[in-house]
């Protein structure tokens, strides 16, 4: 890779100065988690600090997205209920996307892009699920950041995003060919930019970064190879948009990797549609969460 | 045929499908008659719904869709589904899903239409 | 053992949300040890249950090796493992660590599972804590299952104040459950293996059941079939034995030349139906197994020779000669059952024999092809056999062509036997043939022992010189088994074909000490011979030797009363001539014979076939014997009561009261005395055993013949001895034997069946032989060849006891005990023993004569 694609990635994030940090929940959470001393409390209280993070973080522990049998009432019991891991994931996820509310909304309608964001992220979480995965929440965020890097380029590079979803509708290119011709470089880099600067794990950066060529992700294959597949999915069920207007191709070693039969397919995307719709209705409902 | 939630089996009903976990592990096959033990076994299993014989034992016909709308919704995958291989197994299982999907929607969309 | 130390300020901290007081900062030290105890804790549990739970860990076992840690780790004050029930449907408690809590976590469980939280966490793979039924405490659920499967579920209680799980603990919990659940899992799959291999092994076994089963009724319906065959044996020799008795008793009768002809017909075709029975008898009893072979030591050229012997007068009638070669390498000595190797042998003789009109039938035993295998092949110049009909041959009821059958009759049982004989043996048969010119036979036999040291060669190495001498005969085989013969004591020996050969070589010979001729087939035309050689020169001290015709007597005797000293028989057996040539006298004199009966006992007669009953009474009868018949067993109960018996016969099977019972009841009810001789239709062995077992004396096959039943009643009846007073003189000095006859002439003529002619050839044989055995003994005593000496007197032991010298057989007896076992001691004493009882015998035997009670 040129070094004048991964400058161009690195000045685009950092002109977004409103990303040039990272969600302010998700450092607090990590300093309580890191902390051996850190009770159940701690973490509850840093969520409960931000009022419409605690009601967003009780929606999505009491929606379908769980499917919980009884109503959490506290934070504390999402935690008990959910976890801790899963709990800092989840509002992480939620304080991103309300980061991101004044994307120019010409380019790409915001709610059609966070639906495809949340179909994309919690087909990954129905995923890792069925493979047993121990923290299936970890991929939700990593469905829900996969083309984070292109809402940077709607920020900061409208124009030059404007020609290349242009491009990519009126020639049929590939969206990802036509940012790197326009842009000058691609989203997933940037994606994967911003998640390293922001120093989220190591596994969410490779899977946003490669995500449209998990050959390459050589540490982390099976969270890429899930974000690769769940982005491929909700782009075929149209469930929502974030700028292309044909599903990605899928790599056929990515698939082998994940190691499903496709015969269950159905099943989970049944499944994933019924949270997927409650997230998204969720998050349509509180707009300005 | 009915679908009828999990709470309200009752020994004596005979399943029309088998009863799945939610990890697709089969519990109760098709054709067997509830028991107790099943019924206590589908809320330990958190089964949502079952599907059981109807009280005239008759099966219930699939939701019909007529053709025009399933062409329509298939034109609209075609497209979606771009440049990838119609023939791997995923992509087969993948398009079938979505053209059902959006047929499905189509057909609610015109009937709430109507 | 694993300790995780708690944190020193644990149970001082009343904060419900900092159970461990992590947030106090002088934990810091201990808080660090806690995590590298945690640490080790959870390594050393996870590793053990990888590798410490033996094959097949279970929940119980998975239970207590992870336990102690798991209930430290998250301070519950009761946990335990559910797991799923067959059909994976239910949970129930496989291990709990406080039992006096089994309801109360049940209570949780039931609670959990209506309120669906039991439900959710089996889908999420780690920690669920939840509030318990009462809300009053926390429980944490934790499923165990790896990614294939549910295998239970974990639940914990944690201690009263304890409201969560520290991250840390949370994640040590869900590693150690991990393990708990792979370790399961490998068990599970254990099982399933052993499972499977137990079910393969009980598919193995229930099939080697079948087989076994199969193999069971196989063998029974053989042993069926062996057993309707001897019924059968039985149903068909009954009529067999009326008819050649009532055929014997007609030959009694005065009757013209064709009627007798007629009736010697009759008998034997009868006989050879017999044999037939016999052939399939021994055939079913080969293919059952029934056949127990001996192993012991015997003389493979005498076997040969006396099969040669025995079926050479056959042989003769067609003049087909009969010999013997006996390669000088080939192993004497074998250890095997000579039994079964002679009746192979007379199998094949006998065939050969059969197919053969012109030539000569030969006998050659070769050494085989490795050192521990000797070979017998019987050649003929008979038809052959065509190539492709060789194999076939040995096949169950199968001669070359069906017309065979017709022209040679026999059941085509004979070859098949032989051949699984020999197999049996260790052995192989096969033929080689070429129509029109001959077969040859190979019999091809283990010797049963290392070789090398029993050839009979070693004499040939004497330093003695030999005496010069010259066969004459126009036959290869007779010429070559003469100087095969000589040459084993050193002879110089030459042959010529034809008599003007021998007296042209006469004037070159001055120490010509045997002139051996053989007389072909018409001695007549040799009586001219003694006076021609004679005058051309033959050394007044050479003596002639005459071989004659098998069986022709009455030709040696003449041809002796022509000049010639000696004659012999053919085939020429070896020791006959080596005793011969090797100086010792020949034929003792024979003394006239006279006849007699058995005499008159009172015999009773037990048999239900009427034609049997008439046959043994008329043959008794014939004898001089008082007979009285009954029916069966009853019958001799009242006819014992009534009037005394010296013997019994007895019928075996018989309706109403069978002669095993009745001779049951006989001597438990004091009979013990009476002889009761069984007669038998059956030729099973197990009959004669069942006889003997029964109490019974002998055993008579039927068909009964005049000669069977005589020397059957002469073992018997002490008076028959008394009466004809052949007990032998006693013998001056007493030694051990001196109670024992010389000669007991009772059981020479059980032996050879009363005949008078066979008594002759038997004792003639016995003195023939002696000379040569004593001159054994003599050379084995002055060498102390213990070895040599003892096989000497097994011999003589047998040859003696054949002919009923009881005294010298005792004798013999005696030496071979002590040689054997090496013994040197009054070896001298022995010998003379023996040699003193062969001198009584051969005195006896001198002075006795025979009578024929047949003519």
């Amino acid at each position: 890779m040129s070094t004048h694609v991964v400058s161009r990635a690195n000045e685009l994030i950092e002109a977004a100065s409103t990303v040039a940090s990272p969600p302010l929940v998700y450092q607090r959470l990590m300093q309580v988690i890191a902390d051996p001393r850190a009770g159940i409390a701690d973490i509850g209280r840093v969520i409960s600090e931000d009022q419409a993070l605690t009601a967003r973080v009780l929606k999505l522990v009491n929606s379908a997205l769980f499917s919980l049998p009884w109503k959490v009432d506290t934070v504390t019991e999402a935690v008990r209920v959910v976890g801790i891991s899963q709990i800092r994931d989840l509002a992480t996820a939620t304080s991103i996307i309300s980061m991101f509310d004044d994307v120019p909304e010409d380019l790409v309608s915001p709610s059609s892009f966070w639906s495809h964001s949340l179909g994309c992220g919690v087909i990954a979480r129905v995923l890792a699920r069925h493979r047993g995965e121990d923290n299936p929440e970890r991929f939700l965020v990593a469905g829900l950041l996969h083309d984070i890097g292109r809402l940077i380029m709607m920020m900061h590079a409208a124009e030059e995003i404007r020609e290349a979803l242009g491009e990519a509708r009126r020639a049929g290119i590939d969206l990802t060919e036509s940012e790197r011709t326009h842009v000058g470089c691609d989203h997933a880099l940037v994606g994967g930019k911003l998640l390293s600067k922001w120093n989220f794990p190591a596994a969410l950066e490779e899977a946003v970064r490669y995500h449209h060529d998990p050959r390459r992700a050589d540490r982390f294959p099976t969270e890429t190879a899930t974000v690769h597949v769940s982005d491929l999915m909700a782009s075929a069920l149209g469930w929502g948009s974030s700028g292309r207007i044909t599903a990605p191709v899928l790599l056929p070693s990515a698939w082998d990797t994940l190691g499903v039969d496709p015969a269950v397919v159905p099943r989970m995307l049944d499944d994933a549609e019924q949270q997927w719709l409650a997230v998204v209705q969720l998050i349509e409902d509180d707009p300005g969460a | 045929m009915a679908q009828i939630a999990a709470e309200a089996a009752r020994p004596g009903m005979t399943l029309t499908a088998p009863v799945l976990d939610r990890r697709g592990r089969l519990l109760i096959p098709e054709g067997c008659e509830i028991s107790e033990r099943h019924v206590r076994a589908l809320r330990t299993w958190g089964i949502d719904h079952i599907e059981i014989e109807g009280p005239d034992g008759q099966v219930a016909e699939p939701l019909d869709l007529d053709p025009e709308t399933v062409e329509l919704a298939t034109a609209e995958v075609d497209r979606r589904m771009g440049a990838n291989d119609p023939e791997h197994p995923l992509i087969v299982a993948l398009h079938a899903h979505a053209v059902r999907r959006g047929a499905e929607r189509l057909h609610a969309r015109t009937e709430a239409h109507r | 053992m694993i300790t995780v130390p708690q944190p020193s300020d644990a149970r001082t901290d009343p904060a419900a949300d900092d159970p461990m007081g992590w947030r106090d900062s002088a934990g810091d030290e201990a808080r660090t040890e806690w995590f590298e105890r945690a640490l080790d804790a959870v390594a050393s549990v996870c590793l053990r249950l990888q590798l410490g739970l033996g094959a097949t860990p279970e929940m119980r076992s998975v239970f207590e090796a992870a336990g102690p840690v798991l209930r430290r780790l998250g301070e519950f004050d009761v946990l335990a493992f559910l797991e799923t029930d067959q059909d994976g449907l239910e949970f129930d408690i496989a291990a709990i660590d406080d039992p006096g809590e089994t309801e109360a976590i049940r209570t949780e469980v039931d609670h959990h599972i209506e309120h669906g939280t039991f439900a959710w966490s089996l889908y999420e793979n780690r920690s669920i804590v939840v509030r318990s039924s009462r809300r009053d405490r926390y429980i944490v659920l934790h499923v165990l299952a790896t990614p294939s499967r549910v295998l239970g579920m974990f639940i914990g209680r944690l201690g009263e104040g304890k409201t969560f799980l520290p991250d840390a603990a949370d994640k040590a919990l869900s590693l150690v459950l991990t393990s708990c659940s792979n370790a399961l899992e490998s068990g599970i799959l254990q099982r399933q293996l052993s499972q499977h291999n137990e079910n393969l092994s009980k598919l193995v076994a229930e099939r080697t059941e079948q087989l076994e089963r199969s193999e069971k009724a196989a063998h029974a319906a053989s042993k069926a079939k062996s057993e309707f065959l001897a019924n059968m044996s039985h149903e068909i020799r009954t009529p067999i034995n009326g008819i050649t008795g009532m055929a014997s008793l007609l030959a009694l009768t005065p009757l013209d030349e064709e009627q007798h002809e007629q009736v010697g017909a009759i008998i034997r075709s009868a006989d050879s139906l017999v044999s037939i029975i016999d052939d399939i008898l021994d055939y079913s009893k080969v293919e059952a197994g029934m056949i127990e072979l001996e192993s012991i030591r015997f003389d493979l050229a005498d076997s040969v020779e006396d099969v040669a012997e025995l079926l050479a007068p056959r042989a003769a009638e067609k003049r087909v000669e009969t010999a013997v070669l006996y390669d000088p390498f080939a192993t004497r000595n074998i250890v095997g059952d000579p039994g079964r190797i002679r009746q192979v042998l007379t199998n094949l003789v006998a065939n050969a024999v059969k197919f053969t009109e012109h030539g000569h039938v030969l006998i050659r035993v070769e050494a085989g092809r490795t050192a521990d295998r000797v070979r017998i092949g019987v050649e003929d110049t008979g038809i052959g056999i065509d190539p492709d009909k060789l194999e076939h041959i040995f096949d169950k009821f199968a001669q070359a062509d069906s017309s065979t059958t017709r022209r040679y009759g026999g059941t085509g049982l004979g070859l098949a036997i032989s051949r699984r004989l020999a197999r049996l043996m260790g052995g192989e048969l096969w033929a080689e043939s070429r129509p029109g010119a001959g077969s040859t036979f190979w019999l091809d036999l283990p010797t049963g022992h290392p070789v090398g040291h029993d050839r009979i060669g070693t004499r040939a190495g004497d330093d003695r010189r030999g005496p010069t001498m010259i066969v004459m005969s126009p036959r290869t085989i007779i010429r070559t088994r003469v100087l095969q013969v000589a040459s084993l004591v050193g002879a110089h020996a030459e042959a010529v074909s034809t008599r003007s050969e021998l007296l042209a070589r006469l004037p070159a010979r001055p120490h010509l000490a045997w002139v051996v001729a053989d007389v072909g087939w018409r001695p007549d035309a040799m009586l001219d011979l003694p006076g021609q050689l004679e005058a051309g020169g033959l050394p007044p001290e050479c003596e002639l030797l005459a071989l004659v015709p098998p069986g022709a007597r009455d030709d040696g005797v003449r041809l002796k009363e022509h000049g010639f000293h000696h004659w012999l028989g053919r085939p020429v057996r070896e020791r006959r001539l080596l005793s011969l040539i090797e100086g010792v006298p020949s034929h003792p004199e024979r003394p006239p014979v006279e006849s007699g009966t058995v005499g008159s006992a009172r015999i009773l007669v037990a048999e239900d076939d009427p034609t049997s009953r008439l046959v043994a009474r008329e043959m008794l009868q014939h004898l001089g014997c008082e007979v009285e018949t009954v029916e069966n067993g009853h019958g001799v109960l009242a006819a014992l009561k009534v009037q005394d018996f010296d013997l019994i016969l007895m019928d075996c099977q018989m309706p109403g009261m069978d002669g095993y019972q009745t001779t049951e009841t006989l001597r438990s009810a004091g009979w013990d005395r009476l002889p009761i001789m069984a007669l038998t239709a059956s030729a099973m062995p197990a009959d004669r055993e069942r006889a003997l077992a029964s109490g019974m004396n002998d055993h008579l096959a039927k068909p009964i013949t005049m000669e069977s039943l005589k020397a059957a009643l002469a073992r018997w009846l002490p008076a028959a001895e008394a009466e004809h007073g052949r007990r032998a003189e006693v013998a001056s000095t007493p030694s051990p034997g001196d109670d024992l006859p010389t000669l007991d002439v009772m059981d020479l003529m059980a032996r050879t069946g009363g005949s008078v002619e066979i008594v002759d050839v038997v004792t003639g044989l016995f003195m023939e032989d002696w000379p040569m055995l004593e001159a054994e003994l003599r050379r084995g005593v002055d060498d102390a060849d213990f070895q040599t000496l003892a096989s000497v007197a097994h011999r003589l032991k047998g040859s003696a006891a054949n002919i009923g010298a009881k005294r010298l057989a005792r004798a013999a007896r005696d030496a071979e005990a002590r040689w054997v076992a090496g013994d040197g001691l009054q070896a001298n004493v022995l010998l003379d023993t023996i040699v003193h009882r062969a001198r009584e015998l051969g005195a006896l035997l001198r002075t006795t004569h025979w009578e024929d009670p047949d003519r």
